[in-house]
């Protein structure tokens, strides 16, 4: 188990690396220039020059070559420090402690709310397939999966039905009431997406092992149907989601841009959405690493998990064997 | 001026305001164009509450030093932060200087020394006391080579230098190079910040001042939550009459369609920024007529297509005066910007003495225009559809900014007119980081963008003068010796009247020379509050410090 998580962090190690040079290179190397892209910054009357705009590059060390600048940030990461924004000068550390929890607030029960609502959903369907309950659970899923995330949030706007559309708190109050209410409309937007897709996952894994000899031994031994499905085949299938949420798990940190900005919430979604256009590279790479780290934590704990779920891997398969 | 001369202006503006109530008697007409009554700023004010302001996006800092974003200006100027004299919001068009933390000036005879009296009395937000060594420091910290302060030091290239009178702290003497008629009106308006923080602000990026500042402005800084809100507070210790709001809120709402939502839900005060059809339209069938009112004013901005002068195509002033012609800038006008806009062919404030009122927009005349294009030599030598001379098509490429609402639709309409007369161009849509970079590189051959400022008085050296192509905001390389005289002659005139004159001259060898299309002067559609009162628009921005909620 240690050599395995010491070989999963050697190989972490390797692709954040990578993940962090090729994104350091892209943003540095994209046309458009974070100094030109400071406010109104050189295109408006009266203010600004190219001049300007070279002397601020120098300023912000945008005039060292690319690799040196990769070198310099890794040194300073390595120290625990990330940097300073391009556009407000604050700590990038500070401005990811900021949006993380905000975007940890609405993806860990979005996260959820899909799982507890798709995985029943997806057994009714499997239990008789072609059933009518199938069949409207399945156009119901076609159509939740094709509504576009922009149309629902602004139709939740304008038919709010009682619940607050913007930010996490309402004036003067701070209470855990006043929060739940704020995070039930870009709640339901992110997750009724998730669960018409997780649904119909799970619905074809199970139909999958419903066909297996084991499944019709349960069958023969008399057992009865609820049995089956929920004792025998169910726990095989979700094998599956757990690919499924080591998938999704990095979108966890990665926040959502159309829902943070329709709701008025400051998470990673718009902090990394602006960095990006306003050529922030020092915000981007934060963000990029972030991410970077938060898809190999969800590679490593979708394996732990799969050695947990099913005795027949195991993590030191390589020793196993011999 | 005199005092009998400000008497004089008084009554005169007073005499002006009643005509202008006289001139719409009814609320309808005030809806319809968007003014406040002038009921508005009568009254007797109530003292308490909160005025909550809605906002689109926050602004990059609360740094007026580092960040020359108007909405820093907006939010923090007269408000926040103070400079030693500011511009009389109530004197529209022109905004003539009155006393703020000066009590009263003078200017040398030769225009080179300016010397501040400046107010006694007077404390920082944090308790320090005001002095001229604030200005002074001030002054210094945006020549200071390692901040980021380039927008306001070209403004003091010429200043040979500034410093307390010996022995009085309370009078600033500044003294310039060489006469400039902006010289005064920018130090004098400069935003004053306490020398004490500033000693201890490096670059000013990393400092607390960066997002929380400390002036002597009626109000002081409370919180800034990032992507929510940032709030304001009375300023019990304010030196002027104090103000009567207790505190002012800005709420970031990105969204329009949430942000229409929230305002039908009265959660806010004060609406900046509707979309022209929210302000035409939707706040009539949302009912909010009569709970609501309109704004509509006029900052100095103007919109522009412009010719990339580099390009051969564009080199002849003829070529130029026919892509005009071939553009319905009045139907585009009623069209994609609901007629809320007004046209211009001015580089000035609409309004200003600056401006010849009567140079019309070009009119719309696709036969004109092939005309004009068959003199300059664009002929379809080879039939196939397109324009050529010396064996080269008339094919250019069209820049624009993709975030654009308003281009994304003038453009390919563009394309559709100039198409008719044998042009034809292509779109090339791009993000704002590129677009300004691509466009300060004068790497397009034609594109379109906006101009604004604060202030009604400008110099337009920086976008029309030939020895800015290279460094400057002269982006379609512009070059007219007649129009660099002028520029230069208006620079070292220091009467107004006089200077006008020269700016008009200007204004109409820039009209025959056609570099760009001046389009339109953009208004600012913002909603209040019925019980918003002393609420007054300005190019300063609104004035909070007048403000108050009625109790009804």
């Amino acid at each position: 188990m240690k050599r395995f998580l010491a070989r999963r962090v050697l190989a972490m190690t390797a692709t954040i690396l990578g993940v962090t040079l090729v994104a350091f290179v892209v943003a540095r190397a994209a046309p458009g220039d974070p100094v030109a892209v400071q406010g109104d910054l050189g295109l408006r009357a009266g203010s600004a020059s190219i001049q300007q705009l070279r002397e601020y590059r120098r300023l912000m060390g945008l005039d060292e070559p690319i690799l040196a600048g990769y070198l310099r940030w890794l040194w300073h990461l390595l120290r625990g420090d990330l940097g300073t924004s391009f556009r407000d000068g604050r700590p990038v550390l500070s401005l990811l402690g900021e949006a993380l929890p905000v975007t940890l607030l609405l993806s860990i029960p979005s996260l959820l709310i899909g799982y507890l609502l798709a995985v029943p959903v997806g057994i009714v369907s499997a239990a008789r397939p072609g059933g009518w309950l199938d069949r409207s659970l399945a156009t119901l899923a076609f159509i939740l999966h094709s509504l576009p995330l922009q149309w629902v949030a602004l139709v939740l706007v304008v038919w709010p039905g009682g619940f607050p559309i913007q930010g996490l708190h309402s004036e003067g109050t701070t209470s855990l009431p006043d929060l739940l209410a704020h995070l039930v409309l870009p709640v339901v937007c992110l997750s009724y997406g998730s669960v018409a897709v997780i649904s119909r996952f799970l619905r074809s894994s199970m139909l999958e092992e419903m066909r297996q000899d084991y499944v019709r031994t349960a069958r023969a031994k008399g057992l009865s149907e609820a049995a089956v499905i929920l004792r025998h085949a169910l726990p095989n299938s979700l094998l599956s989601l757990i690919t499924l949420f080591g998938l999704t798990f990095p979108a966890l940190a990665s926040g959502a841009v159309i829902v943070e900005r329709i709701f008025g919430l400051p998470g990673m979604g718009k902090l990394t959405f602006e960095a990006v256009l306003g050529r922030d590279v020092p915000v981007v790479m934060g963000a990029v690493a972030l991410g970077g780290v938060a898809t190999a934590l969800g590679t490593l704990l979708s394996d732990l998990l799969y050695a947990a779920a099913d005795p027949r891997i195991s993590l030191e398969e390589a020793r196993a064997a011999r | 001026m005199t005092r009998a001369a400000w008497r004089l202006a008084i009554v005169l503006f007073a005499v002006a305001c009643a005509r202008a109530a006289a001139a719409s008697p009814d609320a309808e007409a005030d809806w319809r164009e968007g003014v406040l009554p002038a009921s508005v700023t009568q009254g007797e004010p109530a003292r308490g509450g909160t005025l909550v302001v809605r906002i689109d996006q926050e602004p990059p800092s609360l740094d007026g030093i580092t960040d020359s974003s108007l909405a820093i200006v907006w939010m923090l100027e007269r408000k926040v932060v103070e400079s030693m004299a500011r511009l009389d919001a109530k004197r529209h068009p022109d905004y003539p200087l009155e006393p703020a933390l000066a009590t009263s000036w003078e200017i040398s005879p030769d225009q080179l020394s300016f010397t501040f009296h400046l107010r006694r009395g007077v404390v920082w937000h944090d308790g320090a006391p005001f002095s001229g060594k604030d200005v002074v420091a001030t002054v210094k910290k945006i020549l200071d080579p390692g901040v980021r302060s380039l927008h306001l030091r070209n403004n003091f290239a010429d200043l040979a230098d500034i410093a307390t009178a010996p022995g009085d702290d309370f009078t600033v003497i500044a003294r310039y190079r060489k006469p400039y008629f902006l010289a005064f009106r920018t130090l004098a308006t400069l935003p004053v910040y306490p020398a004490h923080v500033l000693a201890k602000a490096g670059d000013m990026l990393h400092a607390p001042i960066h997002r929380a500042p400390v002036g002597t402005g009626p109000f002081r800084f409370e919180a800034w939550k990032s992507g929510d809100r940032i709030s304001f507070v009375r300023n019990e210790r304010y030196w002027g009459r104090k103000a009567h709001l207790e505190r002012v809120v800005y709420r970031v709402v990105a969204d329009p369609a949430v942000g229409f939502q929230l305002l039908k839900q009265e959660e806010f005060d004060l609406y900046l920024g509707l979309q022209p059809q929210q302000w035409l339209r939707d706040l009539e069938a949302a009912g909010l007529k009569g709970r609501v009112r309109r704004i509509r004013f006029f900052n100095p901005n103007y919109n522009w297509i412009g010719w990339n002068e580099e390009r051969a195509f564009f080199a002849d002033a003829r070529v130029r005066q026919a892509l005009n012609h071939a553009i319905d800038t009045e139907a585009v006008r009623k069209t994609f910007l609901f007629g809320l806009d007004r046209p211009t062919t001015c580089h000035f404030y609409l309004e200003s003495s600056a401006c010849d009122a009567s140079l019309a927009p070009r009119s719309y005349d696709p036969a004109r225009a092939a005309k004009l294009l068959d003199e300059a030599g664009w002929l379809d030598h080879d039939g196939d559809g397109i324009r050529d001379k010396d064996g080269v098509p008339f094919r250019f490429t069209f820049l624009m900014n993709a975030d654009s609402v308003f281009l994304a639709k003038l453009v390919p309409y563009l394309q559709q007119e100039l198409a008719k007369i044998g042009v034809a161009m292509e779109i090339r849509k791009v993000d704002w980081g590129l677009f300004t970079q691509l466009v300060g590189e004068h790497r397009f051959d034609a594109t379109s963008l906006r101009w604004g400022n604060s202030d009604v008085a400008q110099d337009p050296y920086e976008i029309w003068h030939s020895s800015q192509m290279k460094d400057g905001s002269n982006v379609v390389s512009f070059k007219d010796p007649r129009v660099d005289a002028l520029i230069e002659e208006a620079r070292a005139t220091l009467d107004d009247a006089r200077r006008n004159e020269l700016y008009r001259k200007m204004g109409r060898l820039l009209y025959d020379e056609a570099p760009y299309v001046f389009l339109y002067n953009r208004p600012s559609l913002d909603a209040v509050r019925e019980r918003v009162r002393g609420l007054r628009p300005s190019v300063a921005w609104y004035d909070l410090q007048d403000v108050w909620l009625s109790r009804r």
